[in-house]
């Protein structure tokens, strides 16, 4: 699977397995928790649930590197904005140089950051243990458009395509002579040429693969059917109950914490 | 076998966006299992032809369509291109363009238009297993179709489109992507298409295959059809070809040079076989 155009990790394990739906009911039930408890604690929960089921999926190593990078910026300028302008900052709790951070702004960003990046790594849990195949037939078996589905699963391959013809744009400049590594100032301006040709040609490239699915029946007005067959388990089941049931101990005991 | 397949009448096409350039076809026959070789120069109107009979001109471009196009007794302009898909099949140059990117691997890749036309699934298995051994794919199977070579790539496409079994396949510069053991590859499976008696429109740059392969050579430039014959007569026109801005075949040239240098009188040979033979015949010391 050296060069599949996916997030998607293949191990064998049962969270691999499990049926999209299950996933989606999952991330649902989070978000619905975490907005209407508005509970630090439960946030942190299911923070830490979701890397538990990494664990299980046993990707555990590619999923913390994945959030790291991407919500570690993130949540850095979070507390940084925050501590410092919030309006409803007041008490300085200490100062870098002459800025002072406020107390309550810090808190905000805590509580806010905490929430996105728990509900962000539910989303990245389900790329990266969802065989994007297994979505459209999922989808179609619990009566969701088709063509949801199918938007779902390409939008899924866009990223990593889109990363592999930047990589290819790259590579031509640079045998160019393009300067790519070094300073700061220098990377900046090897990035800016590689915009067009990566627009562009992700473009026509979109209008190729209309053609490609067109040509092959996509907008025929029959009942689609699916080669790889997905099914709605046991384990599903007990997944999805299993989450309920936490997640109604937690609604119950909610304000408790 | 001489039953027409595919029919332009005074078929006349404008594409909105470019307006000096028109497909104008004012007759054409193309006989059912026949292989229909498509010269022609860059921007001749090569991809226009194949998008008129495929029906992706007018049901996917904008434009104005005069005359008509029909494949068998369906006019094109009134089908659509679900119906036209099940009996006219398109492989175009980029192998990569072409995979829907709804299968992650071959059998996915191959079974996303019986998906789409409804089959069942122990249809779709059946279907996939037969093209899959037909194609010779069985080793990639279960492979993502992104990580195979270019000519496997573009052989999963024409297994893609062939799963649907159209009665007509066409191939537009299937090969231009493709280094040459990969188009050799992708010449002798359409050589074993042509077998079964599939009607194939192939375009191509490659002139040694399609004289070897082709009943009819179609020379289309600035939207028109220039000639249409038999290989050998179109391939050995070295001053047609010049004309349209085509380059004939070394071995053909080789001819021309011997005419000019004044030792040689007859017909230019297009292959490497005939010309042996007719060299052989001309000069008896070769022998």
């Amino acid at each position: 699977m050296a060069l599949m155009i996916t997030s998607f990790i293949q191990r064998d394990s049962f969270i691999q397995e499990l049926n999209p739906i299950s996933k989606i009911f999952l991330i649902l039930l989070v978000i619905a928790s975490i907005i209407i408890l508005d509970n630090l604690y439960i946030t942190y929960f299911f923070l830490i649930n979701v890397f538990f089921l990494a664990y299980l999926a046993k990707i555990e190593k590619e999923f913390v590197k994945g959030i790291t990078i991407v919500m570690l910026p993130i949540a850095v300028w979070f507390l940084i904005i925050h501590g410092i302008v919030n309006p409803a900052g007041k008490t300085i709790l200490f100062k870098i140089w002459f800025i002072p951070f406020r107390k309550e702004g810090l808190l905000f960003a805590l509580n806010f950051g905490s929430k996105l990046v728990t509900i962000i790594s539910y989303f990245y849990f389900f790329i990266i243990t969802t065989y994007p195949g297994d979505i459209v037939g999922s989808f179609s078996k619990i009566g969701l458009p088709y063509k949801a589905g199918f938007l779902i699963n390409s939008s899924l391959q866009m990223l990593p395509l889109m990363q592999r013809r930047a990589e290819k744009i790259l590579e031509a400049q640079e045998a160019r002579g393009l300067k790519v590594k070094g300073k700061l100032k220098d990377r900046f301006k090897a990035y800016t040429p590689l915009i067009i040709p990566l627009i562009l040609g992700a473009l026509m490239e979109t209008y190729e693969r209309v053609l490609a699915i067109e040509i092959r029946g996509f907008s025929a007005k029959v009942k689609k059917t699916h080669y790889k067959e997905v099914n709605f388990e046991k384990k599903d089941l007990i997944f999805c109950f299993t989450y309920l049931f936490l997640t109604l101990i937690l609604i119950i005991g909610g304000g408790n914490f | 076998m001489n039953q027409t397949i595919i029919e332009f009448n005074n078929f006349k096409w404008h594409y909105s966006n470019n307006k000096k350039f028109r497909l104008d076809i004012q007759e054409l026959k193309i006989r059912k299992g026949s292989f229909v070789g498509i010269i022609g120069p860059t921007g001749a109107g090569k991809t226009t032809f194949c998008y008129s009979i495929m029906g992706v001109v007018p049901h996917l471009q904008k434009g104005r369509m005069e005359g008509s196009v029909r494949i068998k007794e369906i006019e094109t302009k009134n089908s659509s291109l679900n119906v036209l898909s099940q009996k006219v099949g398109l492989v175009v140059q980029n192998p990569l363009s072409q995979m829907s990117g709804a299968g992650l691997n071959v059998e996915e890749e191959i079974a996303f238009g019986l998906e789409n036309h409804g089959y069942s699934r122990q249809e779709m298995i059946k279907k996939v297993k037969k093209i899959i051994e037909l194609i010779g794919l069985k080793e990639y199977a279960r492979r993502s179709p992104f990580e195979l070579s270019g000519g496997q790539q573009q052989k999963v496409a024409i297994a893609s489109i062939l799963v649907l079994e159209p009665e007509i396949l066409i191939l537009d510069e299937p090969t231009g992507y493709l280094d040459p053991l990969s188009t050799d590859m992708i010449f002798t499976l359409v050589k074993e298409l042509k077998k079964q008696g599939k009607t194939i429109i192939f375009v191509s740059h490659k002139f040694e295959y399609l004289n070897e392969l082709c009943d009819e050579i179609i020379l289309i430039n600035k939207g028109k059809i220039i000639k249409k014959g038999a290989p050998t007569e179109i391939f050995s026109d070295i001053s047609l070809l010049s004309k349209n801005n085509l380059s004939a075949m070394d071995v053909t040239n080789l001819f021309a040079r011997l005419k000019k240098a004044g030792k040689w009188k007859k017909r230019f040979a297009v292959s490497v076989e005939e010309s042996e033979k007719e060299l052989r015949s001309e000069f008896p010391w070769m022998r």
